[in-house]
């Protein structure tokens, strides 16, 4: 009958599911207003509650430890944070733990170390201030046509010029002690040591979060990698196993071939909204699930849209 | 106007709380008393009881609120405030419940002699409300550093009783918030501001629960600032709108508008945002 799905469709495949959030808050600021991503901690609660009943929660350590072993024969789901917000501390270290299980954060040293500010929340907030105008006017040199959006052009079409203008435009609408501010929607060097200490799987996201559109980028993106990669070792004391590619880009895959080139035990993490399969021939990257993180009911529907994808899926 | 308000450096910056008996209140409780361990000295439940409102009124409005819930089509589709509260808040509340030091005392009348008399006892540094209209002088006046109140609502654009609801219907959702107000003997100066971060499937309701969880969060930053820097900075955006939406009337109409539009303007506005 339309409309009603039995028990045995509800059936995710014997897979790891790995779920992608960013922000866990009560509140939606400017900075994250136009880039959107926030998910507030009761909808959270809820996707973890739907989690538990669709398949096994489990560390994202465990997960890759089952993962590469070859031994998933039940659909494993594990949580991810990327760009290291304050939120993930705040909320969702709590939340996990009550339901048994550690996560993984994925940290851009220098937003961490609060020596840069994510040039997309730049965006976001010279948006909601109303300097949009303004923004499109400096950006049409660097080719912004009037159809395009800022939010998609500045992305694929990313350059040093426009990251420049981006920072000057943010930088002649805000005080200093704004700036400074802005800086605490990331959690610090501290919080990134304690999430450690309580088990979280702490991951390499670059140093400043570039895209990387295209090949020509890849040397850039190694090096943002590295550089993230010594300062994470020097606050934790480790390395970081995992390499969370900036907007889950891989240009053409080159970026991941690139990485696992430089480093073979380091373990490219992309987005690509599929699960990630134990008896597949191993590959090149870990995928993950990005759900709509203000809808409290989507997220069963997207793992079965992901399980139904690797073709396994219990009809 | 100046830009930030000194405080006198003290030993002891206990606290003590004034809530409403809400769930959300009582998280609102709750969440401090795990962020500032061992300061929370009193909470106070200010509980009105029925005798305390004119009788027969207050007989009337109850038995319409009974009735009210009897009839399923007069329900709210998402259930009533406190079931949302259950359901967002339910979990949590169990969970903070576990471990904290002080309990509710319920009081009829947060102004009553007894009531300042148990706050003068303690001499709180802070009082901490969500209770910021039932507040009078006096109890203004025991506290040695500061009285802060969580407000509903983008203050001044949007405040009073249907702060929430006013920005909804304008579709103001920047202005979906909460602010946190220093009480003073006159006026209150804003402090902090911010957005809530809105569901696809929300309520008045349930903004009204997001609204109060938000102002703890921003309740427990701003005093955990002034614990460290021994002053509290105001919050000097100025207000493009000025004082104009106080004035809306949220009626009935408009309230049930704003519940049968909701769930699909909210999904389709937030979509739109991303497209700058």
């Amino acid at each position: 009958m339309r409309g009603i799905v039995s028990r045995q469709q509800m059936k995710l495949a014997p897979a790891w599911f790995i779920l992608l959030y960013h922000n866990v808050s009560w509140e939606e600021g400017p900075l994250l207003w136009h880039i959107g991503g926030t998910c507030p901690p009761d909808i959270f609660r809820e996707h973890v509650k739907a989690a538990r009943n669709l398949g096994r929660i489990v560390s994202v350590r465990d997960g890759y430890e089952r993962f590469t072993s070859g031994g998933i024969d039940e659909p494993l789901i594990s949580f991810w944070f990327d760009d290291g917000l304050r939120g993930v501390s705040q909320y969702a270290v709590e939340i996990l733990d009550k339901a048994g299980v550690t996560g993984a954060t994925s940290i851009c040293s220098r937003f961490a170390a609060r020596s840069e500010m994510f040039w997309r929340f730049k965006l976001s907030y010279v948006h909601s201030i109303g300097a949009t105008r303004e923004l499109r006017e400096r950006l049409e040199p660097s080719g912004l046509s009037d159809t395009d959006f800022t939010r998609d052009f500045s992305l694929t079409s990313f350059s040093a010029d426009i990251l420049g203008t981006i920072d000057k435009v943010y930088v002649e609408r805000t005080s200093a002690a704004t700036r400074e501010d802005h800086f605490k929607i990331f959690d610090t060097p501290d919080d990134v040591v304690q999430m450690q200490r309580l088990g979280w799987e702490i991951a390499n996201h670059s140093a400043a979060h570039h895209s990387c559109p295209n090949v020509h980028f890849v040397p850039n993106a190694i090096r943002q990698f590295e550089e993230a990669e010594e300062t994470i070792k020097a606050w934790t004391g480790s390395a970081p196993h995992f390499w969370v590619l900036p907007f889950g880009m891989e240009a053409d895959g080159r970026l991941t071939k690139a990485i696992l080139e430089r480093s073979p035990s380091r373990i490219p993490v992309a987005v690509g909204q599929k699960a990630n399969r134990s008896n597949a021939a191993q590959p090149a990257a870990l995928y993950r699930i990005c759900p709509r993180a203000t809808d409290r009911r989507s997220l069963s529907r997207e793992l079965l849209a992901a399980s139904a994808l690797i073709g396994a899926a219990t009809a | 106007m100046p830009s930030a308000i000194e405080l006198t450096p003290t030993e002891r910056p206990n606290i003590a709380l004034i809530t409403g008996p809400d769930l959300r209140d009582v998280r609102f409780a709750l969440r401090i008393q795990r962020r500032f361990a061992g300061l929370v000295e009193l909470w106070l439940q200010v509980t009105p009881s029925a005798q305390t409102q004119s009788g027969s009124m207050s007989n009337r409005i109850s038995l319409l609120q009974r009735l009210v819930a009897a009839i399923p089509a007069l329900r709210p589709p998402s259930g009533g405030q406190r079931e949302v509260e259950q359901r967002m808040f339910g979990d949590e509340i169990e969970s903070l419940s576990k471990d904290i030091s002080t309990q509710a005392d319920i009081v009829r009348d947060s102004n009553a002699p007894e009531t300042i008399a148990r706050l003068r006892k303690i001499d709180p540094y802070f009082i901490l409300t969500t209770e910021s209209a039932a507040l009078g002088q006096e109890v203004r006046r025991c506290a040695r550093g500061l009285v802060l109140s969580r407000c509903d609502g983008w203050l001044p654009d949007y405040s009073g009783e249907h702060a929430l609801e006013a920005a909804l219907y304008r579709r103001d959702w920047k202005k979906v918030g909460s602010s946190i107000v220093v009480l003073g003997n006159d006026q209150g100066q804003i402090v902090r501001r911010a957005t809530c971060c809105l569901a696809e499937d929300d309520t008045p309701e349930s903004c009204l629960a997001r609204s109060v969880a938000l102002g703890t969060d921003l309740m427990c930053d701003v005093v955990a600032e002034a614990m460290r820097s021994h002053e509290i900075r105001l919050d000097a955006e100025e207000s493009p709108m000025g004082a104009v939406a106080n004035a809306i009337e949220v009626g009935n109409l408009a309230k049930r508008r704003i519940r049968r539009g909701l769930p699909g303007l909210i999904r389709s506005d937030l979509d739109a945002r991303h497209r700058v």
